[in-house]
């Protein structure tokens, strides 16, 4: 599923560090991130909103940032081409772990898949990787792509696409008026359009035309069918 | 239920309309009262409560319309209001007014109100668009899973009212068991033990136990109220905690749970009793193909600036010659009334009081009739064809940057009119904050009754930018527009979102006499509530410009005159501290335009000389700090009266009237000494 959605570099790195802290902290926030990327808040939070854009990450106002499902996978994959680089730069080449670190975090990203598998072939041949090392869980396997669940957030729906509810994650009023309008746990829904601002956006439930925000449709975790 | 049922004669009774917005529950209400309606207010709320009478063979029902809702929760005033109707049980049977082509939805309705306990028939209206969509309803069987009975109509044509009045009649002591919905072993385990410490509580049993153990469940703010005044907050605490604690252990929420359920419930009911085409059968909908037109990335915005120009120059264009045919009508009578009175020997005091004050009051107040009516049938166009919705979902994404909703963007439209229909037209917005909000600032909007002030200022003292000084001030209210929702965004509604989930029913024509109603509605709402306030006011103004007995209307020595010298000093930081300033600016509560009449007065200009009388008196600067007053200031008394009969509150009147006034002074201020440091236009 990685394979349909390309991240830049800074985004990977993003996905990589909110991964890390979730793994230390158990959670993620705007300040930890700026801290450990060592940038402002105000760029993590420009980058955030594209993560959520690509339904990778989760955040709720002010909240805690979560990965979604897709997002640990990408942000896995990330932390393993780092691995596989780091293992290949040191055992195989002998260069010093510190610089086959900094080496690895600059070449994961521009790593092809290609690359990237024969590496790990290679690191197998050599024995220098263990049968359950993370990266089996990457080498190109198209069939499992395909069965892996395709969630994400409604708002990140294109035109014309359909989709079944998962999940209304907001609170309160609005998660309310949307139940009650409709759309709960296995209501299918079509994204008709979008306003000419490209907000709001109009999708069909239940037989019926609604209009909703994107902020809106943000909250709204969906299937696609 | 309906325990409360009142002893009513035999032959009459009460009967209660239900049901989603766009159901066809308005049309159905017209067919069954016709004219017979009467425009109120629910108690405490500005929401509109409509009743009505209709009568059938020797029977005679009083019809209430409740508001359209999609659910009974308690998170707008409509379902609260709904909600306090039904559970207080005054009525024989609700009709609940269902949308045929859209069950799953309206059914959703329905089953809530099944469960509470309410007596109801099952109006299945808007048959011909189900039959259209090939949608098949099984009744019997429909009316067997859901245990109440049910009828097909469509309101629109007429079709089916008299069999749906015959089965009201003979269903009026319907008295079912209340449906009961399997939530599952978790939730009915905790609803049996809820329902056994309510009973031990003694919470009243006017109300279904398991209803408000279900509402208590899913954390309704109301149920939770009501808990806690029946049975006190302690107990209503143990209640609480027993519920928190086995949410905790479960899997989910059970506020969704229960939704979910329900929702499980309808599809079952809906696979045995209806058949549907499948999705890729399902003939081609007009709407769709007529949104892809009128929503449309390019020419959305176009088309909506042009239905919005088109309501403008229908609105204005044909009501101004109206208006000019209302005011010359007065204005003889007035002058021919004021003759006889004079020749039969009353004083010209008691002679002007009739034809200047009594006289001139009714005119001010039947002026806005021609606007009214005209802006209220364009609107009514609108909304019962389904464009309405469309507007505010193209202008939503501008409008939401404001903190406001998409359909905030009529009213504002028509303020550049007139402020009055500009406060009316809020009516068409659901939530209180987005329309008190919309009401509060409208009057920012420079309506054209401010533009003959501009125009004589600007032709006197700015002849070379003369256009510009008008344009700025246009644009000045709108910025201050912007600030100010900005503002009351954050102070008034602190923490409320504005959401846009909307419904976009499907386009459809409007009919003539639910427009016409519509319409009436307004028009009659507007003279029983503002027409009064204006009234009273034109005569007060009047009488204080003729007091104390002997002084010359409006002169330096009358009540007005005195008072415009009292606070003259105000304005005189704004470059305007004459007594004749002051005194214009109170007549211009009257109405805006007055100003310019007033001033000639005070002044004792003739036609032309006022333009003199201004050069004399006023700087440019000083003129465009006065111009700044008049369009910020406090509005016309017919748009306070608008106000008041809108919010149905004296509060939010007193805070626009007073806030407008501070925002204009301030404004004005800053403007005359800014440009006196920086010496521009002294």
């Amino acid at each position: 599923m990685e394979a349909k959605i390309t991240l830049s570099e800074s985004m990977e790195d993003y996905l990589e560090a909110i991964f890390n802290l979730i793994k230390e902290n158990g959670s993620a926030r705007v300040t930890d991130i700026a801290n450990s990327l060592g940038i402002a808040a105000s760029s993590v939070n420009q980058g955030l909103k594209k993560l959520n854009e690509q339904g990778l990450i989760k955040q709720q106002k002010y909240g805690p940032i979560k990965l979604t499902q897709s997002g640990v996978q990408a942000a896995e994959k990330v932390n393993c081409k780092h691995q596989i680089l780091y293992l290949f730069l040191h055992k195989t080449l002998g260069v010093e772990p510190e610089t086959a670190d900094q080496d690895a975090c600059s070449i994961e990203h521009v790593l092809s898949q290609q690359s990237f598998e024969k590496m790990v072939d290679y690191l197998i041949e050599n024995n220098y990787i263990e049968e359950q090392n993370c990266a089996f869980k990457f080498m190109e396997n198209e069939e499992e792509e395909k069965m892996a669940a395709k969630e994400f957030m409604l708002d990140s729906m294109s035109v014309g696409s359909k989709a079944e509810v998962l999940k209304i994650e907001s609170k309160g009023r609005l998660k309310r008026k949307l139940m009650d309008m409709g759309l709960n746990r296995g209501a299918r829904v079509e994204v008709k359009g979008k306003a000419p601002m490209g907000d709001p956006i109009e999708i069909k439930v239940r037989g019926y035309s609604l209009s909703l925000r994107q902020d809106e449709a943000a909250e709204i975790l969906v299937k696609e069918v | 239920m309906a325990l409360n049922k009142r002893e009513r004669k035999n032959t009459e009774l009460k009967v209660a309309l239900a049901g989603n917005p766009n159901s066809g529950k308005t049309t159905m209400f017209n067919e069954l009262t016709g004219s017979r309606q009467h425009v109120g207010n629910w108690p405490g709320v500005t929401v509109e409560k409509k009743t009505g009478r209709a009568f059938y063979q020797d029977y005679s029902l009083e019809v209430i319309d409740l508001p359209g809702t999609y659910s009974l929760g308690a998170y707008s005033e409509d379902e609260v209001v709904a909600r306090d109707f039904l559970t207080a049980g005054d009525y024989d049977v609700v009709l609940n007014i269902i949308n045929s082509a859209n069950l799953d939805r309206n059914l959703y309705f329905t089953v809530q109100l099944l469960e509470m306990g309410v007596d109801l028939i099952a109006v299945l209206n808007m048959a011909d668009e189900a039959e259209k969509k090939g949608i098949k309803i099984d009744k019997n069987k429909l009316s067997q899973l859901l245990g109440t009975p049910v009828v097909e109509t469509v309101a629109s044509r007429g079709r089916g009212i008299d069999n749906l009045l015959e089965q009201t009649v003979q269903n009026r002591d319907l008295s079912e068991a209340s449906l009961k919905i399997n939530y599952g072993s978790d939730i009915e385990d905790l609803i049996s033990e809820v329902v056994e410490m309510l009973k031990q509580y003694d919470f009243s049993q006017q109300i279904n136990q398991r209803w408000a153990a279900v509402k208590l469940i899913e954390h309704d703010p109301e149920a939770v109220k009501l808990l806690e005044r029946e049975v006190g907050a302690s107990k209503a605490k143990k209640i609480k905690s027993l519920i928190a604690e086995r949410e905790l252990k479960a899997e989910d929420d059970f506020d969704n749970v229960i939704i979910d359920k329900k929702y499980e419930f309808i599809n079952k009911v809906i696979a045995e009793s209806v058949q549907r085409p499948t999705a890729d059968e399902e003939p081609e909908n007009v709407s769709d193909k007529i949104d892809a037109v009128v929503t449309n990335k390019y020419l959305g915005i176009p088309i909506f600036m042009a239905v919005m120009w088109a309501i403008f120059k229908f609105t204005f264009t044909l009501g101004d010659p109206l208006i000019g045919y209302i005011e010359t009508f007065f204005e003889i009578a007035g002058g021919w009334i004021g003759t006889q009175l004079l020749e039969i020997g009353v004083s010209p005091l008691i002679s002007s009081f009739i034809t200047d004050g009594i006289i001139g009051g009714v005119g001010s107040v039947l002026v806005f009739i021609p606007n009214i009516f005209l802006l209220f049938l364009a609107i009514g166009v609108l909304e019962d064809s389904g464009y309405m919705s469309r507007a505010a979902y193209v202008m939503d994404k501008v409008m939401s940057k404001l903190g406001l909703h998409g359909k905030s963007f009529i009213p504002m439209i028509v303020g550049f009119g007139c402020n009055v229909p500009g406060v009316m037209a809020t009516r068409t917005l659901d939530s209180k904050r987005d329309r008190i909000i919309s009401i509060l600032i409208n009057p920012l909007m420079s309506c054209s009754a401010r533009l003959p002030v501009y125009v004589v200022f600007a032709g006197a003292l700015f002849s070379s930018h003369a256009s510009t000084v008008v344009f700025s001030l246009y644009l000045m209210g709108i910025v201050m527009a912007v600030i100010m929702a900005g503002i009351f965004n954050k102070i008034l509604f602190k923490g409320e979102r504005s959401h846009f989930v909307m419904e976009l029913p499907p386009y459809r024509f409007p009919t003539l006499k639910g427009v016409i109603i519509h319409m009436w509605e307004k028009v009659g709402a507007f003279l029983k509530k503002a027409g009064t306030i204006i009234f009273s006011v034109v005569v007060l103004i009047w009488v204080l410009a003729n007091l104390p007995l002997g002084v010359e209307y409006a002169s330096a020595e009358s009540f007005i005159g005195q008072f415009g010298q009292l606070v003259a000093p105000i304005f005189a930081p704004l470059g305007f501290g004459s007594w004749q300033a002051a005194a214009s600016l109170v007549f211009g509560i009257l109405a805006k335009e007055v100003v310019v009449g007033t001033l000639g007065v005070v002044y004792a200009a003739g036609e032309g000389g006022l333009r003199t009388a201004l050069l004399a008196n006023f700087t440019p600067l000083a003129a465009y700090s006065f111009l700044t007053m008049v369009l910020l200031y406090t509005p016309c008394i017919a748009t306070l009266g608008a106000i008041k009969s809108e919010t149905q509150s004296w509060k939010w009147t007193l805070i626009t009237a007073s806030y407008l006034f501070v925002l204009a002074w301030i404004t004005a201020f800053v403007i005359y000494q800014g440009g006196m440091l920086l010496g521009i236009g002294v």
